[in-house]
């Protein structure tokens, strides 16, 4: 894998006050967290965005068209390599990724000022020009709040310049990275049961009585109710006047989704969020918080409302519950088979039909999955969670055309506080934003359910094709 | 190993059979959200004269917009064929929008609660009708991409699936309109 220093075009930006490189880690990389500092090189100036086409990974070099102008003060070299076929293979499999990584280089967004007397391009949040040293003058206006002039408050890190995204296009890179992850915690789970088997000796009945063990946790998980999470939450009926506006905007975005208008329910609480439950479209229901309604506008609470109806349609209350299921089996296995491993059977050859050698094989590798196969189905379990996150914010932008208005809602809802009476580990999947934890640089990313708000906003006004001032 | 031909001609049919209804299906949901856009269209022409009612009498001065909106929504209600009710709907609107400019300049009016939910039903109202024809237009868009496809577009000309038109504005509606401040 390229690195940094290793390119052949010697690219590695330098910094201009010791002359070091960069950390391989730097925000120059764009795929790290919000909260990685941006500094740079050993001296502490930050990374600076070198030109597009001379950025390693070489493959990511190309593919937007005129990028190759959007450089950082220097021309575009006069003829680029072509591609080799392992850049066409990854934009095809990571699209969005390529795309958010590639964004680092572009103006969109005027968040990388253009300096007026000399033209160059600095760095997000530069307030002085790096080539003739004149000062910026104000941040450019662009910020999440829609109609809202006010750049990001100090201290947080500059928001990324980002590429078009069309909203189909996210929608459906969602749903095939779902589907893969499904498919990859199904795996784990069967080649748990038939390893297990396998170490007892067959195999066969180890993949059947898996398959069984599922369908028996599965048939309990789907039939527990609503209403449950509704009492847990304090959720009461959206009746009457006062709640009038809210009723409108569900039954309009339940037009625009094209599913039945779901019941919806008020929770009385001074924190902004909202969930949507219920297994079918038909029996569906939404809940939001009294301080969401009272302090979003008409479009942010749509963005909302959106959210939550993309999640009833695409089923996602439906395939967390499999999830959690298929996680919950994987872990009594694997618990079965090291408590029956440990606790020793020495006469367990009266099983054994696979012959000595096959049997022991199969328990090593039992073994290590009974470890392993938990942690890597949880970790399967929160990836799933945050595409379908992606995938219902990409839906909610298709449903009201209005990607901005979602995005100033998170930004709000962040801003004004997530939190819910009755909140608790059970249910903080459910929600638009997780009201347990607020992601800082040092929540996980691994094991989170929703993706961080600010990469959601980032990826929402990519859709939305924020123009240079806000 | 006999049974692989047998297989494979019972897949094919079934993934014959589930086409053919994938069309069905996308070609009945246009139908739907065309004759949900006439559900809300009613809705409209039933709220009007509710508000108009409401706001007449405060305001005696402005009886020319409120005309004009009964007639338009009159002329609206008997327009006949698809053409002409797209028009009428467009006249209508316009008048509607007049009426909520110049209710703007009366502070009472505002201030009436009758007023003010009447005015969120309506804004409500032509949100639901836009979003009504937004969703016949994603139906149609998804039934002429199933129908376009490679593997089901041998379906669809098998069974004369033709493709669908979407939902078109007046040339003249897409100018932005100028609220009659007066």
């Amino acid at each position: 894998m390229l690195r940094l220093r290793d390119s052949p075009f010697g690219c590695a930006p330098r910094s201009s006050y010791c002359g070091g490189t960069p950390a391989a880690r730097s925000s120059y990389w764009g795929a790290a967290s919000e909260g990685d500092s941006v500094r740079g090189s050993p001296c502490g100036e930050p990374a600076r965005l070198a030109p597009a086409s001379l950025c390693p990974p070489f493959f990511l070099r190309r593919g937007y068209p005129g990028s190759a102008k959007l450089v950082l003060g220097r021309p575009p070299p006069a003829a680029a390599p072509p591609d080799p076929p392992v850049a066409w293979a990854f934009r095809a499999v990571f699209p969005i990724r390529y795309r958010i990584h590639i964004g680092a280089h572009l103006v969109i967004g005027g968040i990388a000022p253009t300096c007026p007397k000399c033209g160059a391009v600095n760095r997000p949040g530069a307030d002085v020009c790096y080539l003739c040293g004149d000062p910026l003058g104000a941040g450019p206006g662009a910020s999440a709040f829609v109609g809202d002039a006010s750049p990001p408050a100090k201290g947080r890190p500059p928001l990324r310049p980002i590429p078009m995204l069309l909203f189909t296009e996210a929608a459906r890179h969602n749903v095939r990275m779902s589907v893969l992850l499904f498919v990859l915690l199904f795996a784990v789970f069967f080649l748990l049961g038939t390893a297990i088997g396998g170490a007892y000796g067959d195999p066969g009945t180890g993949l059947g009585l898996s398959f069984v063990l599922y369908s028996i946790l599965g048939a309990t998980a789907y039939f527990s109710g609503t209403s449950i999470v509704l009492s847990i939450h304090g959720a009461r009926e959206a009746g009457g006047e006062e709640h009038r506006q809210l009723r409108n905007v569900v039954e309009e975005m339940a037009i625009a989704a094209g599913v039945p208008p779901p019941k919806v329910y008020v929770i009385p609480g001074a924190g902004m969020n909202a969930f949507a439950a219920g297994r079918r479209p038909e029996e569906a229901c939404v809940a939001v918080t009294t301080g969401l309604i009272d302090r979003l506008n008409r479009e942010e609470l749509q963005g909302v409302i959106a959210h939550e109806l993309a999640h009833i349609k695409s089923r996602d209350t439906l395939y967390n519950v499999c999830a959690a299921v298929l996680v919950g089996a994987v872990a009594l296995l694997s618990d079965m088979f090291l408590r029956g491993a440990f606790w020793g059977r020495r006469g367990r050859t009266g099983g054994g039909r696979g012959g000595g050698r096959g049997n022991a094989a199969f328990f090593v590798l039992a073994l290590l999955l009974a470890v392993l196969a938990p942690l890597a189905a949880k970790i399967l379990q929160m990836s799933i969670s945050r595409q379908r996150e992606y995938h219902a914010d990409a839906a909610a932008a298709g449903f009201t055309r209005n990607p901005l208005g979602l995005a100033s809602a998170l930004a709000k809802i962040t801003s004004g506080g997530p939190e819910v009476p009755g909140e608790n580990r059970g249910t903080q999947h459910l929600f638009i934003v997780n009201p347990l934890r607020v992601f800082g640089p040092d929540a996980s990313a691994l094991m989170s359910t929703h993706p961080s708000t600010e990469a959601r906003i980032q990826r929402l006004r990519a859709m939305g094709g924020v123009s240079a001032g806000g | 190993m006999a049974y692989i031909p047998l297989i494979l001609v019972v897949l094919l049919v079934a993934w014959f059979v589930a086409a053919y209804n994938k069309l069905v299906r996308f070609r009945n949901q246009i139908q739907n959200a065309w004759h949900q856009i006439d559900v809300q269209l009613k809705r409209r022409y039933d709220l009007i004269p509710n508000l108009v009612e409401v706001v007449k009498d405060y305001m005696a001065y402005e009886q020319e917009t409120l005309t004009k909106v009964i007639e338009a929504r009159g002329a609206a209600l008997s327009a006949k064929g698809p053409a002409a009710q797209a028009k009428a709907e467009g006249i209508l609107t316009e008048t509607l929008k007049s009426l909520f400019a110049v209710v703007e300049k009366y502070p009472e009016l505002k201030a009436n609660q009758n007023v003010a939910s009447l005015q969120e039903e309506l804004t409500g109202t032509e949100n639901k009708i836009s979003f009504a024809r937004q969703f016949y237009n994603d139906s149609v868009m998804t039934y002429n991409n199933a129908i376009q496809s490679i593997p089901t577009n041998f379906v669809a000309s098998l069974f004369h699936f033709v493709q669908e038109a979407y939902f078109e504005t007046e040339p003249e509606s897409r100018a932005v309109p100028k609220a009659n401040l007066r």
